[in-house]
């Protein structure tokens, strides 16, 4: 994974684990990787992950089992809400990017309809 | 569980290193900064027990450094050091009989892992191999305090990520690393905390998670307005 | 211990193996001289593997040090130094490991030289010529032994006088090579200084026993046909040991690979 050096590595890692929640490749009740291997997959060191898991779980997007492993909530709207969040900073950054290029609101609703996808 | 105490190294009448102090704390991953010649492996090798400092005190677990040491504190040298018969069954073998903490599976997985053979030669290998024989006799010892000296140099992008695996799947929390490197983009996902070193003195520590939190600043930033 | 001397045993295996063969070739061609009468072959190999008998013991010797200094100087010397072992250990398995390899040498030419001898005595009379000899030789061997015990002390007294001087220069050598990796490490001529420092400690220590020789009593009491005393013994077992001590007292404090 590519870092942004300015920016907090768990914050980074956790943003990336909740986008494969949303995008079903972590599914609730899913076991997540251990520490150590969450460290790995990552690159980043064995302290970071557990901070990961550790903030993860105070905002309950998984919980320890004890002993077992770290595990997907399987809480119902818990990905809605994800998705939802995401999608309103990703909102926010974009807004906010063509409000500094000098677009209003209308402007812009206009230019994504208009907006024509790029083929794959 | 280490402590450096006005560490100072003279070779006739340059200084190769300044009234260093520093403390280093289990669990954590340092990453050693500066140029070449500033001091580093200077610094490895007094605390690897190759060096005898000029002036100056080292502690490691409450007590003066001592030859016995050495059966916890690894050291992996830049230059390749293994002897010229060596093959890589060899160094494995040189490994087991005098570290107690040498893990001979573990070293035969790495050895795999980064497409060695055990008839391979030491002598005979490219420098990109030679760096990897050594991350893997290094790395195979289960050591408290590993001091690795420029682990990344001189192999490909993909030996660079496989050595970085490892080191972050050994790193753990009953052990310490200190790695040296001046490939700030390749460390600074997993050090914990950054050691500057200019010139034979330690200009700053800096927790680069926290420096990242509370400044937005990168081990980059850091760099360029301390060095 | 046993490890380190192991590791030290095979750092001049390459030197062991050539002798072994320049030997053996030696070996052959007089077996060769002898067995087809030509005697100037035979000769020639056998004068060649006497006269260097003593240049290969030597060598062996020189070499042991020169493996040390390689062990301080080069980038190898991380494997050495990097062991969990003290000092006193490594240095004393250098020091048991170079005396091993000239015992080693010395038992080649022992062996080589009396393969020589058998191989002389069988093609100038036949087997029964060869167990006569062997008959005799032992014959003579036990009646020295009864009738003549200070011969065969007289033996074993200088072997053990070559014993303990080669046990010196292999000591002297070391100190000498510890001494340009610590004190004199800053010096431009540290290696020449070192060579020169190698020459003055053996002449001051041979100059030591000649004093105390000279204190008649002592001399009195060595005065068997070799030289044989126990005051001699007594001063080179303690050089060895102040020779052994200041080397490691040095390493400990001083040395840097």
């Amino acid at each position: 994974m590519e870092y942004n050096a300015e920016t907090p590595i768990y914050i980074q890692v956790i943003r990336d684990l909740k986008k494969k929640m949303i995008k079903g490749e972590l599914n609730p009740g899913d076991k997540m990787p251990s520490n150590r291997e969450l460290a790995v997959l990552y690159k980043v060191n064995q302290n970071t992950a557990a901070r990961i898991y550790r903030e993860m779980e105070s905002e309950g997007f998984c919980y320890t089992k004890r002993g077992i492993g770290t595990f997907v909530s399987e809480e119902e709207n818990m990905f809605e809400n994800v998705k939802k969040e995401m999608a309103e900073e990703v909102l926010r950054n974009f807004m906010h990017e063509m409000r500094d290029l000098g677009f209003q609101k209308d402007d812009i609703i206009f230019q994504i309809a208009d907006y024509k996808e790029e083929q794959e | 569980m280490l402590e450096c105490r006005g560490l100072s190294k003279t070779y006739g009448a340059k200084k190769a290193l300044k009234d260093l102090n520093l403390n280093l704390e289990t669990g954590k991953i340092y990453g050693l900064l500066g140029e070449n010649g500033s001091g580093k492996t200077t610094w490895m090798k007094m605390v690897a027990g190759l060096i005898k400092p000029t002036q100056g005190e080292i502690h490691y677990m409450g007590r003066p450094l001592g030859y016995k040491d050495k059966e916890e504190i690894a050291y992996m040298a830049t230059e390749p050091f293994f002897y010229d018969w060596m093959k890589a069954a060899d160094v494995g073998r040189y490994y087991q009989d005098f570290f107690g903490d040498f893990d001979m599976d573990r070293y035969r997985e790495l050895l795999g892992k980064m497409g060695l053979e055990e008839s391979m030669k030491a002598r005979e290998m490219s420098s990109g191999m030679h760096a990897k024989l050594k991350i893997a006799a290094t790395l195979a010892r289960k050591a408290k305090l590993c001091l690795l000296d420029e682990p990344l140099n001189g192999i490909d992008y993909k030996a660079r990520e496989e050595v970085v695996s490892i080191i972050v799947e050994e790193a753990d929390e009953k052990n310490t690393f200190v790695i040296s490197t001046h490939l700030l983009e390749e460390i600074e996902s997993f050090v914990d905390v950054a050691v500057f070193v200019k010139n034979g003195e330690l200009i700053r520590t800096a927790d680069l998670e926290k420096e990242r939190i509370m400044n937005g600043r990168s081990v980059r930033d850091i760099y360029m307005e301390i060095m | 211990m046993g490890k380190l001397i192991g590791y030290e045993l095979r750092k001049q295996r390459t030197s062991r193996m050539v002798i072994l063969i320049l030997l053996a070739v030696g070996v052959l061609v007089f077996l060769w001289g002898i067995l087809f009468k030509n005697d100037t072959t035979a000769g020639i190999a056998l004068v060649l593997m006497f006269c260097s008998s003593m240049l290969v013991l030597l060598y062996t010797g020189i070499e042991s040090i020169l493996v040390l200094n390689r062990d301080l100087k080069t980038k190898q010397s991380y494997m050495l130094w990097m062991v969990p072992k003290s000092v006193w250990e490594i240095f004393g398995a250098k020091f048991i490991s170079a005396i091993l390899q000239m015992l080693f040498v010395f038992a080649l030419y022992f062996a080589a030289g009396c393969i020589c001898l058998l191989a002389a005595i069988y093609t100038a009379g036949g087997i029964s010529e060869l167990v006569d000899a062997i008959k005799m030789i032992l014959e003579i061997a036990a009646e020295a032994n009864l009738q003549d015990i200070l011969s065969w002390s007289d033996i074993i007294w200088l072997a053990i006088s070559i014993f303990l001087s080669w046990t010196e220069v292999i000591m002297i050598g070391f100190l000498a090579v510890v001494l340009s990796r610590t004190v004199l490490i800053n010096s431009k001529y540290a290696g020449l200084v070192s060579v020169i420092l190698f020459f003055v400690i053996n002449w001051v220590i041979e100059r030591g026993w000649s004093l105390i020789d000279s204190i008649p009593a002592i001399h009195e009491a060595g005065s068997f046909t070799l030289g044989y005393s126990g005051w001699y013994l007594m001063y080179y077992l303690v050089i060895s040991a102040v020779l052994f001590g200041a080397t490691g007292w040095m390493a400990d404090r001083k040395l840097s690979v």
